[in-house]
């Protein structure tokens, strides 16, 4: 097949947020593995466990993730030791679970994935970032299918401070948080729907070539102030939008809509376009 | 296959503020590692890598007011675009059909971390610095300062965070959604890392020493670079001779632990092999191996193991350029591809710094500056903890 010409289908997705709930964690770790992880390892394994397992995956060809503020919890464990706010003297658990690579790296360290692997950090499009990556080396024929997903915690701490910086994230409980695991797959067989474009940077309603603008039986989910469908739904995080391609994808996959368009203005900081489409007819 | 050129390139440093100073530094064994003299720190007497000038000097530079909020790393990342931008006969408005594709893991935590306290209490006075702690924002403001790019994204895999900004955006030149590029990263020292890396029990008090014997950690850095990739068709189009291409690049997962490497370097050699098997070349053909080479036992031998599996007994000539820079973490990938860059232009080899005792777990480097050598195809390595390595491999323009 010539080069880009590969088409790209969602095989599986699996989630957590604050409308679907923790798992059982007891099937995945042991006491003393789950005693040693953050809450959010412990989401992201379950979830890529889950997405793979529906995909009949053992070990994906890439695995990439997204994460707006990374390990957010263990950064500010290792902050609270620095600045004195804490007794607990600095702990080097801490500092090498807090960077924003920790959780794909773990994700690949678990399968024994010695594939491609890339952590994106990018405002609200962290995801979008992931899946485009994803979407190249699928298309490009460098990988036949990838773990795709995006993650995000939140501690009621970095809620009131992210607050005070102008982010109207929640601070009580529930907190807004975030984990989605993706499989893409080059390979239609029992797929949910295609992704056909990944776009970052362009604000979808001031861009005239926006499928979502050109193709009026295509409906957008979207994620900003003005309609803020996901958001309202799931409450605001750095990664919610992967969220949002949850909805944009289960759309498709109960044949409600033939396209799906996902829309995400993060603050008119950060902007992406995703299409998702139908995959029967085709 | 698109052959991915170079055309622009710019760097700033603990051994220069742009690539004259750079090279300067490079050909005299002058070496920028010193005690803290700026980071604002408890403990002064870590040796570190800091680029020569607070961020007031930045700013003044820049000509951007004393009291506007810009993080460090955002500060180094301005400078080191600017150069690359112009070298490219890229103006301020071209940015806008450009995407910029960074590299950070601290991105704004010289900010958080000094205010911290004052975040979780009732004060306010620097409200306006939450909003740049997180890597995307540090970004965002050096895509800013040039009044906009196309979109920008953020690579955060730790110290390989620039080297796969490199490989993201020859991703998006080989599939036509787009011609030009700007790629690279930028870090800022910070008291979280230094602190962290310190926990780690891999910092060295002592100059650090590459692949030497006696080795004993790393001296950590900080600086920024970034590369204009562009597709040979847009260059040929703008009249602009390409410095040399990107002939390939390999990323693979060492999968072994989150902050160790596995004894037989499994990720930097799938890494490397990937770069050459891309580019079509025969270990042989490499004239220069730019090694990771942090100064840390476990980095150094696992890197060691990797070379002998791609090369066997016939290594090429490989250099750590650390004991210049220290360890520039997220930034590394780029500025050692830019000294890549210049010891090609030039003719010669950098050395590596501090190494006097051969040591058998490790192949044993250019211990001194080496000048009239062609330099054909030469790889740059860059790894990160998690087992996130990356390599890039540049060859001539011809």
């Amino acid at each position: 097949m010539k080069r880009m010409d590969r088409k790209v289908y969602i095989k599986s997705m699996a989630q957590i947020s604050r409308l679907q709930p923790d798992p059982d964690y007891g099937s995945l770790f042991s006491v003393m593995e789950a005693r040693r992880m953050s809450r959010l390892m412990k989401r992201a394994v379950a979830v890529s466990h889950d997405a793979l397992a529906q995909a009949g995956l053992s070990v994906p060809d890439a695995v990439i993730a997204g994460t707006g503020l990374g390990c957010i919890e263990n950064t500010e464990l290792f902050i609270r030791s620095l600045t004195g706010l804490s007794d607990t003297p600095l702990r080097p658990t801490h500092f090498m679970q807090s960077t924003h690579n920790t959780i794909a790296s773990l994700i690949a360290i678990r399968l024994k994935c010695h594939g491609y692997n890339a952590t994106y950090s990018h405002l609200g499009i962290s995801f979008e970032s992931a899946l485009l990556d994803a979407f190249l080396r699928l298309k490009s024929g460098r990988a036949r299918n990838a773990l795709a997903g995006a993650f995000e915690e939140m501690t009621p701490d970095f809620a009131r401070i992210l607050n005070k910086g102008g982010y109207a994230v929640p601070t009580e409980d529930p907190l807004s948080e975030t984990a989605v695991a993706m499989v893409l797959d080059t390979d239609p067989e029992a797929a949910l729907c295609e992704l056909t474009e990944v776009r970052l940077g362009f604000p979808a309603e001031t861009d005239p070539s926006c499928p979502a603008v050109t193709d009026p039986s295509c409906p957008a989910v979207t994620g900003h102030l003005a309609r803020p469908d996901y958001v309202a739904r799931y409450g605001d995080n750095f990664s919610v939008s992967a969220l949002g391609a949850c909805d944009a994808v289960g759309l498709i996959a109960a044949g409600t809509y033939p396209a799906v368009c996902l829309e995400n203005n993060f603050y008119g900081k950060s902007f992406a376009t995703v299409l998702f489409k139908s995959v029967c007819g085709r | 296959m698109k052959r991915i050129c170079i055309t622009g390139s710019g760097v700033v440093s603990a051994i220069g503020l742009d690539k004259r100073e750079t090279l300067a530094s490079l050909r005299a064994d002058r070496s920028g590692i010193a005690p803290v003299r700026f980071l604002e720190t408890a403990d002064r007497d870590f040796l570190v890598g800091e680029v020569p000038l607070d961020n007031g000097q930045m700013k003044v530079r820049l000509g951007i007011p004393d009291g506007e909020p810009v993080s460090r790393t955002s500060l180094m990342g301005m400078l080191a675009l600017d150069e690359a931008l112009r070298e490219a006969g890229l103006r301020p408005e071209d940015c806008r059909s450009i995407p910029l594709i960074s590299g950070t893991t601290v991105g704004g935590m010289d900010c958080t971390e000094r205010f911290y306290r004052e975040y979780l209490s009732g004060e306010h006075t620097h409200d306006a610095y939450i909003a740049l702690h997180d890597c995307g924002a540090s970004t965002e403001a050096i895509a800013a300062r040039f009044g906009g790019f196309r979109y920008a994204t953020t690579l955060s895999t730790a110290c390989s965070s620039a080297a796969n900004a490199v490989i993201l955006g020859a991703g998006l030149i080989e599939a036509g959604m787009t011609e030009l590029v700007a790629v690279g990263g930028s870090e800022c020292l910070s008291n979280f890392h230094l602190n962290g890396f310190n926990s780690l029990m891999i910092i060295d008090r002592a100059p650090c020493r590459p692949f030497d014997r006696t080795r004993a950690g790393l001296n950590l850095g900080e600086g920024a670079a970034f590369l204009i990739l562009e597709s040979e068709a847009s260059a040929r189009r703008r009249g602009i001779r390409p410095v040399a291409v990107l002939s390939g690049y390999g990323n693979a997962c060492d999968a072994f632990h989150q902050t160790a490497s596995s004894e037989n370097g499994e990720g930097p050699f799938l890494a490397m092999r990937q770069a050459l098997a891309m580019a079509g070349l025969a270990p042989e053909s490499v004239s220069y191996v730019n090694a990771h080479g942090t100064g840390t036992p476990n980095n150094d031998a696992s890197e060691s193991a990797a070379l002998r599996r791609i090369f066997g007994a016939d290594c090429p000539p490989v250099s750590s350029t650390k004991a210049f820079t220290g360890h520039t973490t997220s930034a590394s990938g780029s500025i050692e591809a830019v000294f890549c860059l210049l010891a090609m232009q030039q003719d010669f080899i950098p050395a590596n710094l501090n190494w006097r005792e051969a040591d058998e777990a490790c192949i044993r480097p250019v211990p001194a500056f080496r000048d009239g050598v062609c330099l054909n195809h030469v790889l740059c390595n860059a790894f990160g903890f998690g087992g996130n390595d990356s390599a890039l491999l540049f060859s001539r323009y011809e």
